[in-house]
C-alpha cells in the first residue's frame, strides 16, 4: 500500500501564491495616503452590517482547539510508528552494523519530542504562552547562576537539594545552611548542573508548572519555619530573665501591696 | 496480494489521517463505485462519515462544521471542480487524497485556488480500479479498442489503473506481454516508461523473486465470454448483469419493490461469498438449507411465553432480520436464474456449447447445432452463441458449414445486425486475430493426446468442462514453459526463477469464469499467487458492444 504525500510542496506553493497575491494587489490599486488610509469612513456602515454575521461565526479558540487535537491525533500516530520501530528493533535484531534503524528510531524521537513542546509553546494564545514566559525565567534564573545574589541564594540552594533528597531533609538542611550562613560563612561555591541535563525539553511542557509550584511553596514554608525558629530562638534566650524577673514579681508583689 | 484488503486499507487510513470530528467523503462518479466494492455504507457511518456527495454536485449544502475528504481520480475536469470548491469552501478543512500520480502543475493551480487555507492534506492513494474479490479486479473500462488498436484516453487510463494496482500491492515488476497483440505490446511499453520515469515511487523492498506482470489480450481467447455460466455469480452476471456488485432485478416478473436492485458483496454477504463459486444445482440445495435453518429460526421466534424468551427475541432480532433479508434476496434471485434456464432452454444449449469449445466431433456439433435452431424456445442471443462458436471453432475445417449456418439464421428471423455481430465475433477472435495461438488444442500434438485422454476419462460435469485459457497459459508459466517469444519480455532483464507473484491483465476484459479458474489455480499452487484483472468484466451481451466497437465494419 504505497502513498505518496504532496503536502509539503502544496503548502510551499500555496504561501507562494498567497504572498504574489498580496504584490499584485498592492501594485494594481495605488497606495491610499495616510490620511485615507487611517480613518476608515466605512468602518461604522462595516461594523453595523457585520455584526450579525459575527455572531454566527464561532468563537476564535474553535479554530485552536481543532487545531490543537488533531496536532494531537498527528503526535500519537507518530508515537505508535515509534514503538512499532523500538518494537522492531528491540524483539527482532538483525544482529548486523546497519544503523538505519537506529537512526530511524532517533529522528523519529526528535520529531515527537519537538512536535509536543514546540507545538505547544508556539500556540499564540491560551496557556502555552503563559508556561513558555514561566519557562523563560526560569531559565534565565539557573543561567545566572554565577551571579548569585543574597536574595534568590535559598531558592537556588533548595533547587539543588530537591532532587537529591528527600522533602524533609531538605528543610533540615536548608535551616542548618541558613543557620551556617548567618555564623558568618556564607556558602557561595554551589555547582549547578546545567539545566537541560536535569530536565530534558520534551518534560518542560507537563512538569515546569508543578515544580515552579513546589519550588514557590518550599520556599514560602522554609522561610517562614526559619522565622519562626528565630523567634523562638530570640525568646529562650530572653526566657530565664524573664522567669527570673517573674518570680522576683510574685516575691515582691505582696510586699508592694503591703 | 489482496486487492479489495488494500483499496479498504487506503479508505480506513483517509478517514483516521483526518482526525476526530464529523466528516464527509467526496468523490467522483469513479471513485464512488471504488469505494463501493469494499465498504458497506454502514461500515464507514461507523467511522463518523456521515455524509456522501459528488463533486460534480452543485447543489451541496455549506456545513463548515464538517471536514471534508476527497477521494478523486486526477482527471481535469475533477481539478476544475476542485478548484471551484476551494475557491469558495462549503467545509471547514480539505483533505484530498487523489488515486493516482498528479502533475506538480496541477497541484499549483490547486494551491493557487486555495486562498483560503483550506486544505490540510494533499495525497496520492492509490487505489485507482475496482477491487472485485481479493484475487480479481477491474479497471470499469468497456470498448476499449478501435480498429484493434487503443483509444488514446483509455490507454492512458488503463496504464494508470495497472500501475495503481502495483502501487497498491507495492509490486515493481518486470513485464511479458502477448507478442501477437498490438495492443498488449503498447501497454507494456507504456507501463514501463511510467515505472521508469518515477523509479522513486516504485522502489519497494526487493523480493527474492521479482513479481511478473502479464499482458493478455482477449482476441486470444474469444471463447470464454461466449460460453453461457453455471456457477453461482458467473451465472448472475451472464443472465441477470452484475454491476459495482449490484443487480437489477426491476425486469422480474412480480418482484416486491424492495428486491427491486439488490446488492450481492462477497465482503458483507456470508452465504453469497460461500457459495460465489459453487454451480446452480449445489446452490439450489445450499438454498434449501438455509431456507430450512430460516425456517427453524422463525419458528422459535413464534413461541414467546415468558419474559426471557422476549428478551432473548429482542437480542436476536437484528440478525433474524438480517438473515430474512439474506433468504429473500438469494432466493429471489435463485428462482429467477432458474426460470431464465427453464424459459429459453438453456441447459441444451449450453451442452452444445461446451462440446463445440472441447469436443472435436465437426459432424455431430454440427448435427445438433440444427436441431437446436429448429427449436422455437431458443432465445435470437443463444443461436447468435451458437452460430458464433462454430464459426470460431470449425473456421478452417473443411466441411466447415458457417454460411449454411447463418443462413438458418436469417431463416429464423435473427435481425440483420445480430448477424453481423456473428461475423463480427469470428473476425475478432478468429484464427487471424490469435495469430495462429492454440486455443482449441488442435495444433500440437501434446494437447491432442490430453484431450484424447480427457475423452477417455470422461468428464464429471458436462456444462462445466471448459476451462478458459487464461488457465493453461498460467500454468506454463508457472511450469516456467511460456515460450519467449509468444510472450517476450518488456527490456533486457529476464526471470530466471519460477514466479511467485503474478498479475494477469487482460486488454478487452475478463469473464467470471476466469476469475473462477484463477481461484482455483491459487488454491491448487501453493506458494503462488496471482491476481487477474481486465479492462471489465463481460457477458456475452457486454462482450459484444466489446467486438462491436473494436472491429472495423
Amino acid at each position: 500500500m504505497a502513498t505518496r504525500s504532496l503536502t509539503e510542496a502544496y503548502l510551499l506553493m500555496r504561501n507562494n501564491s498567497a504572498r504574489n497575491r498580496h504584490t499584485y494587489a498592492d501594485l494594481n490599486h495605488e497606495i491610499p495616503e495616510d490620511r485615507v488610509a487611517l480613518v476608515n469612513n466605512h468602518s461604522a456602515e462595516y461594523c453595523d452590517g457585520s455584526s450579525s454575521t459575527i455572531v454566527a461565526i464561532p468563537p476564535d479558540w474553535v479554530d485552536s482547539v481543532e487545531e490543537i487535537s488533531y496536532d494531537i491525533t498527528r503526535i500519537q500516530e507518530k508515537m505508535k510508528e515509534l514503538g512499532v520501530l523500538h518494537d522492531k528493533h528491540l524483539n527482532r535484531p538483525t544482529l548486523d552494523d546497519n544503523v538505519e534503524e537506529e537512526h530511524a528510531i532517533e529522528i523519529s524521537t526528535q520529531e515527537i519530542t519537538q512536535e509536543k513542546s514546540v507545538g505547544i509553546f508556539e500556540k499564540d494564545a491560551g496557556p502555552g504562552r503563559e508556561i513558555k514566559a514561566i519557562f523563560d525565567n526560569h531559565l534565565n534564573l539557573r543561567e545566572d547562576s554565577a551571579i548569585m545574589t543574597e536574595e534568590n541564594m535559598e531558592k537556588i540552594l533548595y533547587l539543588t537539594r530537591v532532587s537529591q533528597i528527600p522533602q524533609v531533609q531538605a528543610v533540615d538542611q536548608n535551616s542548618q545552611l541558613i543557620e551556617q550562613r548567618r555564623g558568618g560563612q556564607p556558602h557561595r561555591t554551589i555547582h549547578l548542573r546545567p539545566e537541560r541535563n536535569i530536565q530534558r525539553p520534551s518534560q518542560y511542557g507537563c512538569r515546569t508548572g508543578t515544580v515552579l509550584d513546589r519550588i514557590d511553596y518550599n520556599v514560602e514554608t522554609t522561610a517562614t519555619k526559619v522565622e519562626e525558629a528565630y523567634i523562638n530562638y530570640k525568646r529562650s534566650v530572653h526566657l530565664p530573665l524573664q522567669t527570673f524577673e517573674s518570680c522576683l514579681d510574685v516575691w515582691l508583689k505582696p510586699t508592694k501591696h503591703l | 496480494m489482496n486487492v479489495i484488503q488494500a483499496v479498504k486499507l487506503y479508505i480506513s487510513k483517509m478517514i483516521e489521517d483526518s482526525g476526530p470530528g464529523m466528516k464527509v467523503l467526496l468523490m467522483d462518479q469513479e471513485t464512488i463505485s471504488f469505494v463501493s466494492m469494499v465498504y458497506a455504507q454502514s461500515e464507514i457511518l461507523q467511522k463518523e462519515v456521515y455524509l456522501f456527495e459528488l463533486i460534480g454536485n452543485r447543489n451541496r449544502e455549506t456545513m463548515k462544521h464538517l471536514r471534508a475528504i476527497c477521494f478523486l481520480r486526477p482527471t481535469p475536469e475533477n481539478i476544475d471542480l476542485l478548484k471551484r470548491e476551494l475557491t469558495i469552501p462549503k467545509y471547514g478543512v480539505y483533505f484530498i487524497y487523489f488515486s493516482n500520480v498528479i502533475s506538480k502543475s496541477e497541484i499549483k493551480g490547486l494551491a493557487e485556488a486555495d486562498a483560503q487555507e483550506v486544505v490540510r492534506e494533499v495525497q496520492e492513494f492509490y487505489g485507482d480500479y475496482l477491487a472485485i474479490s481479493p484475487h480479481a479486479f477491474s479497471l470499469g473500462i468497456p470498448n476499449c479498442s478501435r480498429h484493434s488498436n487503443w483509444k488514446p484516453a483509455l490507454l492512458s487510463r488503463a496504464c494508470e489503473g495497472l500501475t495503481a494496482v502495483l502501487l497498491s500491492l507495492k509490486k515493481c515488476p518486470m513485464i511479458r506481454y502477448q507478442n501477437s497483440s498490438e495492443m498488449a505490446k503498447k501497454l507494456a511499453e507504456t507501463i514501463k516508461q511510467t515505472i521508469a520515469r518515477d523509479t522513486s515511487l516504485f522502489d519497494f523492498r526487493r523480493t527474492d523473486v521479482s513479481p511478473l506482470l502479464l499482458i493478455l489480450d482477449r482476441r486470444s481467447d474469444a471463447v470464454t465470454p461466449l460460453l453461457n455460466q453455471w456457477t453461482y455469480q458467473a451465472m448472475v452476471h451472464e443472465l441477470l448483469g452484475i454491476k459495482n456488485n449490484r443487480i437489477d432485478l426491476s425486469n422480474v416478473p412480480g418482484i416486491s419493490k424492495e428486491l427491486q436492485e439488490v446488492v450481492l458483496s462477497s465482503e458483507q454477504d456470508e452465504f453469497y461469498s460461500q457459495n460465489l463459486y459453487n454451480n446452480f444445482g449445489e446452490i439450489g440445495s445450499k438454498i434449501k438449507e438455509l431456507m430450512d435453518e430460516f425456517q427453524k429460526k422463525s419458528q422459535s421466534n413464534k413461541k414467546i411465553e415468558s419474559i426471557a424468551d422476549m428478551k432473548s427475541f429482542v437480542e436476536n432480532y437484528p440478525q433474524f432480520k438480517k438473515m430474512s433479508g439474506t433468504v429473500a434476496k438469494h432466493v429471489t434471485v435463485v428462482g429467477e436464474l432458474s426460470r431464465i434456464v427453464n424459459l429459453y432452454n438453456l441447459l441444451e444449449v449450453s451442452e452444445v456449447e461446451q462440446e463445440l469449445a472441447c469436443q472435436s466431433d465437426h459432424n455431430e456439433a454440427l448435427k445438433r447445432i440444427k436441431e437446436l435452431l429448429s427449436k422455437d424456445k431458443l432465445r435470437p442471443l443463444d443461436a447468435c452463441r451458437l452460430v458464433g462458436l462454430y464459426g470460431l471453432r470449425y473456421e478452417n475445417h473443411s466441411n466447415s458449414n458457417f454460411v449454411g449456418l447463418m443462413d438458418s439464421l436469417r431463416k429464423r428471423g435473427v435481425s440483420e445486425e445480430d448477424r453481423q455481430m456473428v461475423r463480427r465475433v469470428v473476425e475478432y477472435g478468429g484464427g487471424r486475430s490469435r495469430s495462429g495461438a492454440d486455443l482449441f488444442g488442435q495444433e500440437n500434438t501434446i494437447s491432442k493426446t490430453k484431450r484424447f485422454f480427457k475423452g477417455l476419462k470422461g468428464v464429471e460435469n458436462i456444462y462445466t468442462q471448459h476451462t478458459p485459457q487464461v488457465h493453461d497459459t498460467l500454468d506454463q508459466l508457472l511450469k516456467g514453459k511460456l515460450r519467449e517469444g509468444a510472450y517476450p519480455y518488456v527490456g533486457s532483464s529476464q526471470l530466471k526463477e519460477r514466479p511467485q507473484d503474478v498479475i494477469v491483465f487482460i486488454i478487452g476484459g475478463i469473464t467470471y469464469e476466469e476469475i473462477l479458474a484463477i481461484y482455483n489455480l491459487n488454491k491448487a499452487t501453493p506458494g503462488v499467487k496471482i491476481i487477474i484483472g481486465g479492462s471489465t468484466v463481460h457477458n456475452f451481451q457486454s462482450f459484444q458492444a466489446e467486438i462491436a466497437s473494436g472491429t472495423k465494419m
